[in-house]
This record gives structure tokens, sequence and C-alpha cells, in this order.
């Protein structure tokens, strides 16, 4: 009874930090983002009249199964997934250093110096996270286009999504910031005649590695969704371009008959966000020294 | 006549992913009506954990009892249910701890903290409840009782907050008060008031006291008997004054002569080596026997049972005879 | 006087209190420490006490010029520490190094303990990589520390160890004074003789001088030669060791001599319970700080400050009575 007791108690504390399938997940995507052109069964802008709107399991004349079926050009939805994959990882890897990186230097920065530096840093942050991103979004794609530099970075959503996102750093990584320096290795790294640079690079900035990470996981799946909307709202992103966001957008009109056209890239979505906050969670506890050490 | 509390042979582990952390590993002790018990021991040897089982306010999930007797007032408390035990705590049994900054809720004034416990044990209302509340701010001596009801935690000093929780505890006149360090937070001076207050407390109501502590001199102010803790056991325990003069396990002998005094001026202190052992990983044997200066081959394969060395006066260690 | 490693010149800090929603401004000033003088010789234990809130630890902070004086000079062999240059402040850095209460939170979590020992040498220039690689060699065995510990991670330590660690830390670039804040009250009684015994080893061993703080009375006697003890703010009393505990002549440290709790219940003492609390040092009474719970305060404390009254070479009294 009381062996019943303990194993019951491990697994309670351990079911949330198993990252297995989460982390599966996340690498098929960036299998199938990297590799898309060798696992598609076909290209993912080729039309074809007579194969419109058919349903997941249809083989065409030519002898190809469209797995998930097709949508109203005809084109392979399996296959636009595969490629979407390739979009949506690009713009979260681009928007998330982009991000992080401003926003770890600003909050760092600001935490440290304190006083007149970071109320002039915490008022451009608060700008930052008030700006509504469809408005910008929507700016940018009037004054420049919808544009994709080597066919793959959609440059309007990477910076409208990046623009959009360092604030969030920026205010965690102060707060982490403001703590951390009250610690006694903070004073005496100062009585051992470390300078600001030293002592934000070589003893705060480690310390709020651990929040980063987890900000950057979370994240990823925030500008997944984000991009997505971005797309679907038909801004940032060539028609044509095979993005999960804009797939979704194709099928709503005909959600009701055609279901597949939506659903699939929508499942996609949702699994790799999903994965990814799991992720983060779990790479949050294991570098957390802290925890660690329980 | 039987004790007002007697914990017999008392267990509780701590079920950790990594294993189990025996924090109480058969304890026993037992207090009477009106007198005072200190349990003295280090960081992480146990002590909070007794008090928290005689109160089953365990950590969940992970801790619980798993062997043994706390009988309270005859009742074994062990056997209750959450909902029985909630009409001992705070009624019969109360607590104060360490850090009032933390043990007081910062949101709620001192009217409404004190108050709580009238309201839940003895359904209070209104006027009658307030004056309960003064009539237990002053028996802790609180200056200008009636004007501090409204007052805020953060609003008083360290040392009026710990009256505070004095008057809490004290307040549905409880026959045994658990007090946990009540006194590390405070200054020297506060804390001389503070003890000065609680004996003249318990001389009034006679109340009975179990204080937990690291600090031999509150112990040598306030106790009656002691017991002293090392790695979840009791290796000793006796009359206060017995223990002083005639301490006889290692472990108290080295805590006795490791302290720096007031009154003399010392070369060199007697240390004991090494650190406090990892209560998930003890050592085979007597506990203490990797530090002890007089560790023998036995202490390193057997813990020695509790033996009688002299009258009231009990000893865990093969040094002693049986 | 040529002895003389520091001195503190009436050295004075006042934190601003703020209100005000849009625009701030103070409203008043916490006077933390308010005009204090002592010097340190070389080779002793200057041991400065107090209860929270005097001031102590501000003190070290604006010597650690970890804090900004409002007002005096702390000079350091002759020069004054607020107007050195840069290679002058680099030599201060390197002769003043300093041991912390919480070694949890004094050491950094992500650093190995080889790079928290080499931290201060790396910042001094002047040192390769292999000297600087023998040093920390030489630290830790000169803490107690095996010679494998360099590449682990703090929390793989005890407290006791830890606080090994931050003290070869402080050993490192050979400092001259080093500043001890509180340095073993975080530790577990039993390791405490432990830290007291290294400490006062290594001083000897190096010529060392400290600077120590602490609040329990027994620690400051063994570890100092000379005390001063402090009062919201202000020293009110400085003197040696034994001179001082046998014969306080300050009423506030007779107080709190007496309030310190004897560690035998067969010490005798007379005991002097202070009245009142600490008053708030944003509004300290007038005169003598300490009349309001001065047993023997007369007319004049309260409206005169007192002065100060060098009593003997090496004692000295801030008090009417004298």
């Amino acid at each position: 009874m009381f062996r019943i007791g303990i194993n019951k108690l491990a697994l309670i504390r351990k079911f949330p930090v198993n990252p297995g399938i989460p982390l599966l997940i996340v690498l098929l995507c960036i299998v199938m983002a990297i590799f898309a052109p060798y696992i598609a069964p076909e290209s993912p802008t080729k039309q074809s009249l007579p194969n419109q709107f058919q349903e997941p399991g249809y083989v065409d004349k030519d002898g190809t199964k469209h797995y998930l079926g097709t949508d109203k050009f005809g084109r392979d939805n399996l296959s636009r997934i595969i490629y979407g994959a390739r979009i949506s990882l690009v713009v979260a890897v681009l928007t998330i250093i982009i991000a992080a990186f401003i926003g770890t230097l600003l909050g760092l920065v600001a935490g440290y110096y304190g006083g007149w530096v970071d109320s002039l840093l915490m008022r451009i942050t608060d700008v930052g996270l008030a700006l509504p991103l469809i408005l910008v979004a929507l700016v940018l794609a009037v004054v420049y286009g919808a544009e994709l530099i080597a066919d793959l970075i959609p440059i309007n959503v990477v910076l409208v999504i990046g623009l959009l996102l360092w604030p969030r750093f920026a205010r965690q990584i102060r707060g982490e910031t403001l703590a951390i320096k009250e610690q006694d290795y903070i004073a005496l790294a100062r009585v051992a005649g470390c300078s600001p640079m030293r002592i934000m690079i070589k003893h705060i900035f480690p310390n709020v590695i651990p929040t980063l990470l987890v900000l950057c996981t979370l994240n990823v799946g925030y500008v997944i969704l984000l991009e997505a909307s971005l797309s679907f709202l038909g801004v940032g992103v060539p028609p044509e371009t095979p993005t999960w966001g804009l797939m979704v957008s194709d099928g709503k009109g005909v959600i009701a008959t055609y279901w597949w056209i939506s659903l699939f890239p929508g499942l996609a979505i949702m699994f790799l966000v999903l994965s990814l906050n799991f992720f983060g969670d779990w790479v949050r506890d294991k570098l957390d020294p802290k925890l660690r050490q329980v | 006549m039987s004790a007002l509390l007697d914990v017999q042979n008392l267990k509780t582990y701590y079920f950790a992913r990594r294993g189990v952390v025996k924090a109480v590993d058969g304890v026993s002790f037992s207090i009477d009506q009106g007198e005072t018990l200190g349990l003295v021991g280090e960081s992480g040897c146990g002590k909070t954990m007794t008090c928290h089982s005689i109160l089953k306010l365990l950590p969940k999930p992970g801790g619980r009892i798993v062997e043994g007797q706390v009988l309270f007032e005859g009742e074994d408390l062990v056997l209750k249910t959450e909902r029985q035990m909630r009409r001992i705590r705070g009624a019969k049994i109360s607590m104060i701890l360490q850090d009032s900054m933390t043990s007081l809720n910062p949101a709620y004034t001192i009217e409404n903290q004190v108050g709580e416990v009238f309201a839940i044990h003895q359904k209070l209302k209104g006027r009658a409840l307030k004056e309960k509340v003064i009539e237990a701010l002053k028996l802790v001596k609180i200056p200008a009782a009636e004007t501090r009801l409204r007052a805020f935690p953060h609003q008083m000093s360290g040392g009026m907050r710990q009256r505070v929780a004095g008057a809490i505890a004290l307040g549905a006149k409880p026959s045994l008060i658990i007090a946990d360090e009540p006194t590390t937070a405070l200054d020297v001076t506060i804390q001389a008031q503070y003890l000065n207050l609680l004996k003249e407390i318990q001389a009034e109501t006679g109340v009975a006291m179990m204080f937990v502590t690291h600090d031999l001199g509150v112990v040598a102010r306030m106790c009656d008997k002691v017991a002293v803790m090392y790695a979840g056991r009791i290796v000793e325990k006796a009359e206060m004054k017995d223990l002083f003069r005639h301490p006889r396990h290692p472990y108290t002998i080295g805590l006795l002569a490791c302290l720096p005094k007031m009154d003399a001026e010392l070369d060199k202190l007697v240390s004991i080596p090494g650190q406090p052992p990892d209560l998930g990983a003890l050592p085979d044997g007597c506990h203490f026997a990797p530090r002890c200066p007089e560790c023998m081959e036995i202490c390193k394969q057997k813990y020695p049972e509790e033996r009688l060395a002299r009258d009231e006066h009990y000893v865990s260690c093969w040094l002693v005879e049986k | 006087m040529n002895d003389t490693i520091l001195e503190v010149k009436g050295i004075t800090k006042h934190y601003p209190i703020v209100a005000g929603v849009v625009r701030t401004k103070p409203i008043g000033w916490v006077k933390a420490v308010d005009g204090i003088e002592f010097s340190i010789r070389k080779g002793e234990t200057f041991g400065l006490v107090g209860e929270s809130g005097c001031g102590k630890t501000t003190t070290t902070k604006l010597i650690l010029l970890l804090e900004e004086a409002t007002e005096g000079a702390i000079m350091f062999r002759g020069t004054d520490v607020f107007s050195i240059g840069r290679s002058g402040l680099r030599e201060y850095r390197r002769a003043v190094q300093a041991v912390f209460q919480d070694p949890f939170s004094s050491l950094n979590p992500r650093m190995k303990v080889r790079d928290i020992i080499e931290e201060p040498l790396v910042t001094l220039h002047g040192f390769s990589k292999k000297q600087r690689e023998e040093r920390i060699a030489e630290c830790l065995d000169q803490v107690g520390l095996p010679p494998g510990s360099g590449s682990n991670y703090p929390h793989e330590f005890s407290g006791g160890q830890r606080q090994r660690i931050a003290v070869a830390r402080a050993l490192a670039p050979n400092p001259d004074l080093i500043i001890l804040d509180e340095p073993v009250s975080a530790l577990d009684v039993s390791v405490r003789a432990q830290i007291m015994n290294l400490l006062k080893e290594l001083q000897d061993r190096f010529g060392l001088t400290y600077l120590m703080i602490a609040h329990d009375l027994a620690v400051v006697r063994y570890m100092s030669t000379r005390i001063g003890v402090m009062y919201l703010g202000k020293l009110v009393e400085t003197g040696r060791s034994e001179d001082l505990f046998n014969d306080p002549l300050h009423p506030y440290t007779e107080a709190l001599l007496s309030a310190a709790l004897p560690t035998h219940p067969d010490t005798s003492r007379n005991e002097i319970v202070l009245t009142g609390e600490v008053p708030s040092p944003v509004d300290p009474p007038s005169g003598c700080r300490f009349h309001p719970r001065c047993p023997k305060a007369m007319d004049i404390c309260s409206h005169i400050e007192p002065v100060l009254a060098r009593m003997e070479p090496d004692r000295e009294v801030v008090c009417h009575l004298w």
C-alpha cells in the first residue's frame, strides 16, 4: 500500500516534464522544413484543375495519392503543409533572434543601471507593447508590398513580429535583472573591481539564460500563431506561398464542405505550438540549478 | 498521571523523486501540563518537520507520517481526520513561527487576523469579537491595543509583529504552544523582552510550550526539559540543567563546547568537524559517527538504542552503559 | 598612528524617502549612518555591533564603495578613497575584500568555484593564466577545501563549505583588509566554530586585518580585538574587547550585553531589559538618541547631544554620564 503511494507521487511529479513526444514533433517539423523538396510528394504550387477539392486519400489519374486531399487549385495539401513548415520556422527563428537580442540588451541595461535609463527604456518598451500589430503589418504591406527574400524570408512579417516581440523580452529580462542585482555576488563582483559591462555579461546574463530560453520557446509558439494570423489576413506573404496561416485562410469559405483544406494546417499549427510550450517548460526545469539539485 | 503531549516513535518521511528523506525517524518525547520543552537541533535535523507532524501540517505531496503515535490529551492525533484536526489547530495547539513578516498576512489588518481564531473556534461576531481581540492584544502587552486594530503588519516593528503572532497563538487559550524559532529574527534587546513576555504569559495561563530552536541560550533561559535532535533522531534528552551540566552524547558535548562565550576570552574554539549529514543519505549506524571524536567500531554498524544515563536523562550513544 | 589601515571620518549616509506619483521628491531622510568615526589598525579585528537598522551594514557598504556617502571621508593608508584616481581605485579594490552573511546569495550559481575565486585576479590584470591557476589552488588549500573542488558549482556544497569558498575568494588577491559581514550567522551552530577558527588562523598566518559585523555578541567577543557599538546610526562606544565586555560604559552597551543570553543556565547575570523599541532613523529622538529607552536618562539627555569622551587611550564613549 505504502509502495503504491511512492509510485503515484513520482508519476504526478514526472508527468509535465517528459519532453519525449513534444521534442519529436518539433524535430519532425524541423526535418520537414529542411528536407521539404525530398519529402513532399508534389510541388506545393503545382495546380491541376481536375484535382480541385478532392478529399483525403484521393488518387488522381497519374496515380498520385493525395493523403490529405487537395485545395481549390488542385494543389496537394500534404505537400503544402510540408513546405509551409519552412516559412513558419524561418519566421520563428529569425524573429526570436531579433527580439531576444534587442530585448535582452535593453532589459539588462535598464535593470542594471536603473534610474532615468530604466525609465526611458521602459517607456519605449511600453510604446512597443502598445503598437497594434495588425495596423503596423497592414501599413508595411502597403508601403513595401508582400515580398520574400530568397524565396523564404517574408521580410515584412519578420520585421513586424520582431518589433512587436522585443518588448516582451525586455520587460521580463529587466525584472529578472532587478532581482539578480540585489544578490550578494553582484556586490562582491563590484568589490572585486568588475566593470558594469563585465557584471552584466559575466554575472547577470548567465543567470537570465533560463528565463531567456523559456521566453524563446514559449514565444516561438506565439510567433507561429502570429505569422499564421498575418498570412490569414493576406499580409506580408505573396498569395501563392505555402504557409499554414494562408492555408487555413484559403479553406475558410468552404470549411463546411471541404473541411480538410483548413483543418490539417490548423492541426499542424496547434501541435507545433503545444509541443513548443511543453518543451519550454521542460527546458526551464532542466536549466535551473536549484531545481536540478532536488 | 499522563502527559499533555506524548509523542511515541514518530516517523515522518518525505518521499521525493530521488528517494526517501527520513526527516523524523523514530522520535519520542513528552510534555506535561504547563511545562516547557526545548527541541534543539541544527537546520535540517528534522525539528520543524516534527512540529508539523504534531499538527499534521505536512508538505503535500510527499510528506507523511509513516509510524508512531502523537497522543494529545490521551487521543492519537495521527488517527484524526483533517476535519477533526482543524478543530484542534489554533484552539488547543497553536504555533508561533520565526518570521512574522511572512506568518502574518500583509493584506489584512491586525483586528482581522487576531479575530480569525475567535470567529472560527468561538463563533464570535461584532462587538464581542472586537473585545476579545483587544483582550488578546493586551495579553501580549501591545501598548495602546485599541489603536492598533486597524494597523497592517507592515506598519509595525518586528517585535510588535511577533507579539501579534503571539496574540493569535494564545487567543483561543490553547493548552500547548509550539514556538518554532520565535525569536531568531528579533534583535537581542527585543528578544529579551519577548522571552520575558512568554514566561509571564505561561505563568498566568499555565500553557505548555514546545520551544524549537538552535540557540542554546534561549533553551537555558526558557526550558524545563531539553531534547537534542540530530539527523532525524533525538540523541539526548534530559532536564535542562542536568543536560547543560552533564551532557553525555558527544554531539551535545561538542555543541556546548563550540559556542563562543560572552564572559571569557578564548584562544581557540573546540569545533565539530564535518557537516551535518544529508537526511536522504544517512550513514549506517550512528548518524553522528562520521563526525564523532570518540567513534568506535560498533558506532559505524548499528544505531544505538536509547538508554538511561541517570534520572530522566536518556542518551542514544554506545559510550553510555545500559 | 602609522599602523592605521583604514580611517572612517565623520561618514554619513542619508537615504531619501520619496513621495509623489508623477513628480517624486524627497519628503524626508533616513539617517542610516550619521557621522561616525573610527579607525582600524593593521592586524586587528574591529567588531561593529548593534541591532538591525543601526547602520552597521550601511557602514560596510560605504567602505566597500557600494554606496555613495552623503558626507565624510574614508582614508585608506592616508588617502581619501572617494577621490583617488583609477589606479588608486584598482589598488583599493585589491586591498579590500569582503565576505557576506549568506553563502547562498554570495556565490554566483552559474560560475564554477574556480572562476569565482579567480574573478578578483582577472579584474586586477597583471596575472598570467598560470599564476592565477596556482593562486586558486593555493587559496582552496588555505581554506581547507579539496584541490578538485574548483571544477564544481556552488550548489554542490553545503553552507559551511560555501562560506569557505567565499573566504578563498576574498583571500585570492592578497588583501590587507577583509570586511566580514555576519560571516557565521547563516551557518549551522556546529559549523560556525570551524569558520571562526579558520578566519582566526588565516589572520595569524597572513597578518590580515578584519572589520567584522555581527549581532551575536559572543561571536564578536571571540573574534575581535576592538569593538564599536552602534545605535541608530551613531557610534556610542568603542574600546578593547575585554574592557568593553567587562566594564561597559554606555548604558546601551550595558543593556545589550545583559540582554544577550548566556549559553549556560548556571551563568549568573544581572538583567537589564530595555523598554520600548528602536526608534525610526527617519526621525531620531533629540539630544542623545538613546534617551527614551535609557534607564539612566537625565534631563540633559533629551535636549543636548553628548560629545565623544576619550576615557583611556583606547576607550571612547558618547554619553553625558562620562
